[in-house]
């Protein structure tokens, strides 16, 4: 009150006040220790987020690690069929209402498990499904989304290299996305930023931990935090109408349609998707692949030729494909690639019906014999 | 409406595609190899890089080491720092620069050695137009030259020369500021009231000194040359004190300004309302403008705190340039607390040679009306910062106006000096201050939009962040202002154990670090 009455009270305030002033020696002696004492809590503060956030993933990739925390509590209890895939999976694998249907059907249960991580493609799934196999979470069936544009073979290197950045490797993952044409320069740049200078280069991870509302979403960490205990990213809206649609099919052509019209699918993505077909291989992991439901205009944007080249791709690679690109009606999607609620569960019903049922039916004579 | 918005975003990131950069990486490939490696060191002249605090970390052990006796060599040592520091983003303009200060330390001794009043006058005119010419090439030849242009074309004129784009004008960071105190330091010298410099490496460290060059705040003459003159012994409260105005500052401005410029001028994927003001409700804008008043603030505070803290890690005590200016009753008292150094040099070389408050009601009100509008062309060459100085000009005379009122009615004086009172008058000089804010960038056509629809009822975008963030920053610094402002703040820190004191200043850099927004965005005043 005092400060409002009179503006420069609090100056008089507080020349008045009877406390007796510090002698400068004394400060002089305090300013030395308090300043090393800054910069040594500062140095150790850092340290210490360097080394956790090696040694635990959730720190550096919350995409990952968020995840990893929701489906360690399925382990072991049924035969685990993991999806990994991009933003696409993420709005359309419904887990949970798999698990029902393949229940409700076979009167035997299965873990199934929403890995959809937004801009991902194959560097980063070998890289995840790597990880998972260190965690003791490897899948027993690996339905692996394969999104066309992020195969293409550009001069510059993978597409991924635009969305996943050094910080979110550990030290030992940099060879492998350096092998899969990551400029190394870059990579371990900004790996050496994450642990040398933690606190600044991955804060938005751990801003994402206490107020998410604090960060652009473009920024944003916590997409798998929100998801459910399956991983599914619930789409925010049961339906979306023409306008909006036609809105986010302009968006989308302005990201995909140049990509997908010329694509190429081969370089360094394809060759990490080879690698991962042979981990799986080696491990046992049974793997189906699978392409993500589109509306008619988004397929129309793949040219006869890239259509060719991309069933000859999926011929070599010697593993199931399903194509699931005509499941789902238009008005189901917002964007035209990126489901609705009615969408996915119709996506999610048909793949447990089509695909998982008949695996799990196979999988348990086989098990019996 | 969705589509709407979809188009004008597209176009405003069109726009903002059309930077400097172009020209910069034109510039810098035909630009010497030693000052194109100093550039790649040192990219921008910010405080709060690491490029910043490596080249500060050599300068600082260099100067140190330096025996004490060696002053002058200190002195050249900090000259040469200070013109690396400048070269590093502009070498051609780091010459310019010294060439003046050159030419204005020549001047200064002449007229100080001549006893002729006319000659005098002539080189103090002299020395006065040189730096104003100067200031006027780089800074206002595009705007008046344009203006030109469009005012012969209405009389169906052809002015024989294309209009120049102003993104194509390189100004040289912080002219206003150097320019003003060559300046004031020549006036100086001619009304005798401080000698001319006679050691060149010390005036050109006046003028040159890095923590001050870019952005002020603007020194003086008679303040600066006395310290630099100073030998000057290690002092660990020294340090303390540098580093603690430091690490406040780069918290003003990682931890406030940057992140209230998310909610001005939006993010990569949504413009602003400061960029985009018909996409905005009104709700939406009147936050906004909340925003922008703390960003300018913390901003521009903060980047004096950084230099002042600086400054004071090498000896020198720079003046304080901020004093909660949001806590003024009036605007008086505004311009007082707010960029300080500027409203005294303002004061001392614009207001009062022209007559001051010694002539007339009318006189005093006319001076007023030139400073401020002089203070905002100062700030930019655009009509907006004219009208900007113009409404602070108007502000000012009618304050004065109402405050001789208010000594013929003491029952309206008790009342504006009761604590509701003086909270009220507080809050309606904010209002009016940040009102004025809107103006203050270039676009005539978006400042005005955006009054229209603050004062409206009009539906449109929420803002690119969620508010809640906003209105806790809000509440933090009228927090810490409070307990400034009630001298906690200076109890705590002259009695808290220096264990204390380092985990403060660690977490303090640590909460800037992690507050810090996405990219890093320019200090506004580095443009004026």
């Amino acid at each position: 009150m005092r400060l409002f009455s009179r503006p420069f009270a609090f100056v008089r305030w507080h020349k008045a006040s009877t406390v007796k002033p510090v002698s400068v020696a004394s400060r002089r002696r305090t300013a030395k220790r308090a300043v090393i004492a800054g910069f040594a809590c500062f140095l150790l503060l850092s340290l210490g987020l360097g080394i956790a956030s090696e040694a635990y993933p959730r720190i550096r990739d919350p995409f990952y690690g968020d995840k990893l925390v929701k489906l360690q509590p399925k382990l072991g209890t049924a035969p685990l069929v993991v999806m990994l895939g991009t933003s696409r999976t993420g709005f359309g694998f419904h887990g949970i209402q798999i698990e029902d249907t393949v229940l409700r059907e076979t009167g035997r249960p299965i873990a199934a498990f929403n890995y959809g991580i937004p801009a991902s493609g194959p560097i980063t799934h070998l890289i995840y499904l790597k990880r998972l196999i260190e965690d003791g979470a490897t899948p027993d069936l690996l339905i692996l989304e394969i999104l066309p544009s992020m195969l293409a073979n550009a001069n510059t290197g993978p597409l991924e290299r635009y969305w996943v950045f050094g910080e979110r490797l550990t030290h030992r993952e940099i060879p492998l996305v350096v092998q899969y044409g990551f400029d190394e320069t870059e990579v371990t740049t900004r790996w050496r930023g994450a642990t040398f200078n933690p606190w600044y280069t991955l804060r938005f991870q751990l801003l994402g931990r206490v107020v998410q509302s604090w960060i652009p979403w473009q920024c944003r960490y916590d997409w798998s935090r929100g998801t459910d205990r399956c991983g599914w990213g619930t789409p925010l809206r049961d339906f979306s109408t023409p306008e909006e649609r036609a809105i986010g099919a302009i968006h989308a052509k302005n990201e995909y349609f140049a990509v997908l019209h010329n694509l190429q699918p081969n370089g360094h993505a394809v060759a990490a998707l080879r690698e991962l077909l042979r981990v799986c291989d080696e491990r046992g992991i049974a793997v189906k692949l699978l392409q993500m439901p589109e509306s008619v205009e988004f397929r129309s944007w793949y040219s006869p030729e890239v259509n060719r080249r991309l069933t000859a791709l999926y011929a070599e690679l010697g593993c199931e494909m399903i194509l699931a690109s005509d499941w789902v009606p238009d008005e189901q999607f917002t964007d035209g690639h990126h489901l609705l609620r009615p969408g996915a569960e119709r996506f999610s019903e048909r793949l447990a019906r089509d695909v998982l049922i008949p695996w799990h039916a196979k999988n348990a004579k086989r098990g019996a014999r | 409406m969705l589509f709407t918005n979809t188009v004008a975003i597209g176009q405003t990131v069109e726009e903002l595609r059309r930077s400097p950069d172009r020209i910069e990486t034109a510039r810098w490939a035909s630009e010497w190899p030693y000052f194109r490696w100093l550039h790649e060191q040192l990219p921008e002249p910010f405080f709060h890089t690491q490029g910043f605090l490596l080249f500060f970390l050599v300068v600082a052990i260099a100067y140190w080491f330096t025996p004490r006796r060696f002053n002058t060599a200190r002195v050249w040592l900090l000259v040469i720092a200070s013109f690396h520091f400048y070269a590093a983003w502009n070498a051609s303009l780091a010459l310019l620069v010294t060439v003046t200060t050159l030419a204005d330390f020549l001047f200064a001794r002449w007229m100080d050695s001549s006893q002729r009043p006319r000659l005098r006058k002539a080189i103090v005119w002299a020395s006065v137009c040189m730096n104003l010419s100067v200031l006027c090439y780089f800074k206002y030849r595009g705007f008046f030259l344009n203006e030109l242009h469009e005012s012969l074309g209405r009389f169906g004129l052809d002015a024989n020369y294309s209009k120049l784009n102003p993104m194509d004008i390189l100004v040289p960071f912080g002219i206003s500021f150097y320019t003003f105190e060559a300046i004031s330091y020549a006036v100086d010298v001619y009304k005798r009231k401080i000698r001319a410099e006679r050691s060149l490496p010390h005036f050109l460290l006046f003028i040159l000194f890095f923590p001050h060059l870019v952005a002020g705040p603007i020194v003086r003459a008679g303040d600066f040359l006395k310290q630099a003159h100073r030998r000057k012994r290690w002092n660990w409260l020294r340090v303390q004190i540098g580093l603690q105005l430091f690490l406040l500052g780069a918290f003003k401005k990682l931890a406030i300004a940057d992140r209230m410029a998310v909610f001005t001028d939006g993010t990569a994927g949504q413009p602003g309302p400061f960029l985009n003001p018909e996409l905005y409700s009104t709700g939406a804008l009147w936050l906004a403008l909340m925003a922008y008043a703390l960003r300018i603030y913390c901003d521009f505070s903060g980047y004096s705190d950084m230099a002042i803290g600086t400054a004071h890690m090498f000896g020198y005590k720079l003046a304080r340039n901020f004093n909660m200016p949001y806590l003024s009753a009036n605007v008086s008292e505004f311009w007082r607390r707010w960029h300080i150094s500027l409203s005294t040099w303002l004061r001392d070389y614009v207001f009062i040679p022209l007559g001051g408050s010694r002539g007339s009601g009318w006189a005093t009100n006319r001076n007023l009306l030139i400073t401020m509008v002089l203070g905002g062309l100062w700030h930019g060459a655009n009509w907006t910062y004219i009208v900007w100085g113009l409404l602070h000009g108007t502000m000012l005379i009618a304050h004065r106006q109402f405050r001789a009122w208010c000594e013929t009615k003491p029952v309206v004086e008790a009342y504006l000096n009761t604590w509701v009172g003086t909270a009220s008058r507080v809050f309606v000089t904010y209002i009016c201050v940040s009102l004025c804010w809107v103006f203050f960038r270039p676009e005539w056509g978006k400042a005005i939009v955006m009054l229209e629809r603050m004062f409206g009822l009009y539906e449109g975008m929420t803002l690119p962040l969620h508010n809640r963030s906003l209105w806790y920053t809000v509440v933090f610094v009228l927090m810490c202002h409070l307990l400034v402002a009630r001298g906690y703040w200076q109890k705590i820190w002259e009695r808290a154990p220096a264990s204390v004191l380092g985990a403060g200043y660690a977490v303090c850099l640590i909460t800037a670090m992690v507050l810090a927004p996405d990219s890093g965005k320019s200090f506004i005043y580095f443009t004026f």
